[in-house]
């Protein structure tokens, strides 16, 4: 089962760097038949991937989230699946802004996935916790493309404040669409990042044991709680009107860039695990 | 055989010119069968637009006087000497006639390429041949490529990509901005000529609300009844211009219109939500230091002249390729046409096997006086089903040698000599 989610962990990664390819192929040529490809390439990237997240999963009788590349492989299918929805029909050529990053992503993970993917994942202790992570991970997909459909928006912009009408700005939905699509994304992403903390919270009291007395205060959720509050922010400031637009778009840019930022660091200075200033037990 | 096509265009003549040779709507009926009629021609069609007048025509009989005999109908057709149409008359028989109906028809040839109505004039003038019965199966299958090859160009360039008038461009740039102008409004401040073509323009994609403002009320309201818009005075331009998604301006007024202070205001009120400003006016109407405003998109009429040169040019760019298909479509036609000498050739083949069958049939069936009826008329269709299936696979061959060879009739006189054939008048 190993090799079966090995092979189909670097096919569906093949498929996203084709389709990438593809999407890059467009920008060159402008063949609109090349981006019907590059949206092919996709769903069968990310069916590959589903089967490379099930092998997983038969392989080790868990679910399997908690290492590196297993998390990676969910958040770049679940991304995959939710780029392949809304760039469909006409407007395709969302593609090009939404799949290099992803492919991106997705090439690092099937280079590091060998030593990942030799150890058995981490036992998440029952459902809820399960859930919570899994969850966690559909709402960073969302935050994901949101952030890759802020660029689209902000490209869109630029081109029309510099009167470059020519070429992908064609191919691209109306601006009032692209944000239409924004607020949805962030909606979503808003709506299952609520619900993971709130099942986070609850499986903390049950298992407030294992988390130690202070684990509120691990950088973790900490961080959790101030990409909520940034996110709840732009979706109920959009919802009111305050913020639309080119300043959505930003802000969603920079919201998906601190989220990212603010792994990296954690994950440098080792503090990702829960309860780094109290005593675990 | 021999296809030919007379005419002039933008290219070759004035619009003084054009419009002495312009076939009317109405004139055209009565003027195919005249030319029809003149020519002794199996078929004719006449495209008449405001940039060309073309009379093609098909005949098999004097090919090489064709040509002089369409211009001699012009000229006496409009009463016009022939002398004066000498310079601006083109001619082209045969495969360039082809290849030009092609470009035509896929606005290769057009004064701004890539245009759409070309090709619902050529089809509107194929129509017209064909209800007064002035077509032929050449010229109909002529007509047919022409608008597949059309087609073609279409859907594999971008020929007919970006709009390249300033009304269109405008249109086009507004939807790109929002998703339905359904439920838009558009402001138009003055009464300039420009400003109605944009807004024509815009009604015609169905924009919902129209807001029309005038230093004049009294003007603003008569503007307003005939678009079923609502009339401001220009007094009220501040307080309603958070209403306007769309904004037209064309005043003459002498001093900016539209400030930046009137945008952020504006843009408070209505929440960010984005608004393209045309600015058509000269002098300009709307401060430059607008465009710098997030979520308001400014284009004046140097900018919108910038995105149509820019769309023409890009049209231009594909014209090589453009230029592919038609010669492509025109040597496909070409082979069908040239495969159409061997149509004497295969029906006296044909001939000639059947009287053979006929012959031994005959032969056959006196030597066997038992046979019923119904027998005698089984072996009757076996003979024609033995022939007909050995006809099969050499008619198809000999079209097709005929149609790609560079000397058809040497084809063509072989097929004789093989099977013993006459000479064809």
């Amino acid at each position: 089962m190993i090799i079966a989610a090995f092979i189909t962990l670097y096919a569906g990664t093949a498929l996203l760097a084709g389709t990438a390819l593809c999407t890059g192929r467009y920008l060159q040529t402008a063949e609109q038949r090349v981006l019907g490809w590059a949206h092919r390439l996709l769903i069968a990237g990310a069916l590959c991937l589903v089967l490379a997240f099930g092998a997983r999963w038969i392989e080790w009788g868990l679910v399997p989230l908690t290492t590196l590349t297993d998390s990676l492989l969910l958040f770049a299918l679940l991304s995959a699946v939710i780029m392949a929805f809304i760039a469909r029909g006409p407007v395709k050529a969302l593609l090009c802004f939404y799949v290099p990053p992803l492919a991106l992503i997705a090439v690092i993970n099937a280079v590091v996935a060998h030593h990942y993917f030799l150890a058995a994942p981490k036992v998440l202790r029952g459902m809820l916790l399960s859930a919570h992570v899994g969850l966690a991970f559909l709402a960073y997909a969302f935050f994901f493309v949101a952030s890759a459909t802020s660029v689209a928006y902000l490209f869109q912009v630029h081109s029309l404040k510099h009167r470059r009408t020519a070429g992908l700005f064609r191919k691209l939905p109306p601006l009032e669409r692209l944000d239409r699509t924004l607020f949805l994304l962030i909606r979503f992403g808003y709506v299952f990042f609520g619900v993971t903390l709130i099942l986070g919270a609850i499986w903390s009291r049950i298992d407030a044991d294992l988390l130690g007395a202070h684990w509120w205060l691990s950088a973790k959720i900490i961080r959790a709680i101030v990409m909520f509050m940034f996110y709840a922010a732009a979706y109920h400031m959009r919802q009111l009107g305050w913020l639309r637009g080119q300043r959505l778009a930003y802000f969603v840019f920079l919201g998906f860039s601190l989220l990212m930022a603010s792994y990296v660091v954690l994950g440098i200075a080792g503090l990702s695990n829960y309860n780094f200033w109290g005593s675990a037990s | 055989m021999t296809l030919a096509v007379v005419g002039l265009s933008h290219q070759t003549s004035a619009v003084e010119v054009r419009e002495r040779l312009h076939f009317s709507e109405e004139s055209v009926r009565g003027a195919l069968l005249q030319l029809r009629k003149h020519l002794g021609a199996a078929g004719v069609v006449i495209l008449s637009t405001c940039n060309r007048v073309e009379l093609y025509a098909h005949r098999t009989e004097n090919p090489e006087t064709l040509c002089d005999e369409i211009r001699a109908f012009l000229s006496e057709y409009h009463s016009i000497p022939e002398a004066d149409l000498t310079q601006a008359l083109y001619e082209h028989t045969g495969r360039n006639a082809v290849a030009h109906l092609f470009r035509v028809a896929s606005s290769l040839d057009s004064l701004v390429v890539g245009e759409g109505q070309i090709l619902g004039q050529v089809h509107d003038a194929f129509i017209a041949a064909q209800a007064s019965q002035s077509t032929d199966k050449v010229i109909q299958a002529l007509f047919q490529r022409a608008f597949s090859v059309a087609k073609d160009v279409r859907t594999h360039t971008s020929i007919g990509a970006g709009k390249v008038s300033i009304a269109s461009v405008a249109v086009d740039l507004a939807a790109s901005i929002f998703m339905d102008l359904a439920d838009k409004c558009v402001m138009v401040i003055g009464s300039g000529k420009m400003g109605e073509t944009t807004l024509k323009s815009l009604m015609a994609r169905g924009v919902g609300e129209i807001l029309l403002v005038n230093r004049s009320i009294e003007k603003a309201e008569t503007l307003a009844e005939t678009v079923h818009g609502e009339a401001l005075a220009l007094d009220d331009l501040s307080t309603q211009l958070h209403r306007a998604d769309i904004i037209i301006t064309s005043t003459a007024a002498k001093d900016f219109v539209l400030r930046p202070e009137h945008f952020h205001t504006a843009l408070r009120e209505r929440s960010h939500q984005p608004v393209f400003v045309i600015d058509i006016a000269v002098p300009r109407d709307v401060d430059p230091a607008v465009a710098a405003i997030d979520d308001v998109y400014l284009y004046d009429v140097d900018a919108l002249q910038e995105v149509a040169n820019e769309n023409l040019e890009a049209r231009r760019k594909e014209v090589d390729a453009s230029m592919c298909i038609v010669e492509t479509g025109t040597e496909r036609f070409e082979a069908w046409r040239q495969s159409l000498l061997a149509e004497p050739t295969i029906v006296s083949m044909a001939e000639e096997l059947n009287a053979i069958r006929e012959r031994e049939l005959e032969k056959t069936l006196g030597s066997l006086p038992d046979l019923s009826p119904e027998q005698r008329e089984e072996v009757t269709y076996l003979t024609k089903r033995i022939v007909n299936t050995i006809l099969q696979r050499p008619m198809s061959q000999i079209k097709r040698e005929v149609g790609q060879h560079n000397d058809p009739h040497t084809v063509l006189g072989l097929v004789k000599r093989l099977f013993g054939l006459k000479e064809m008048p």
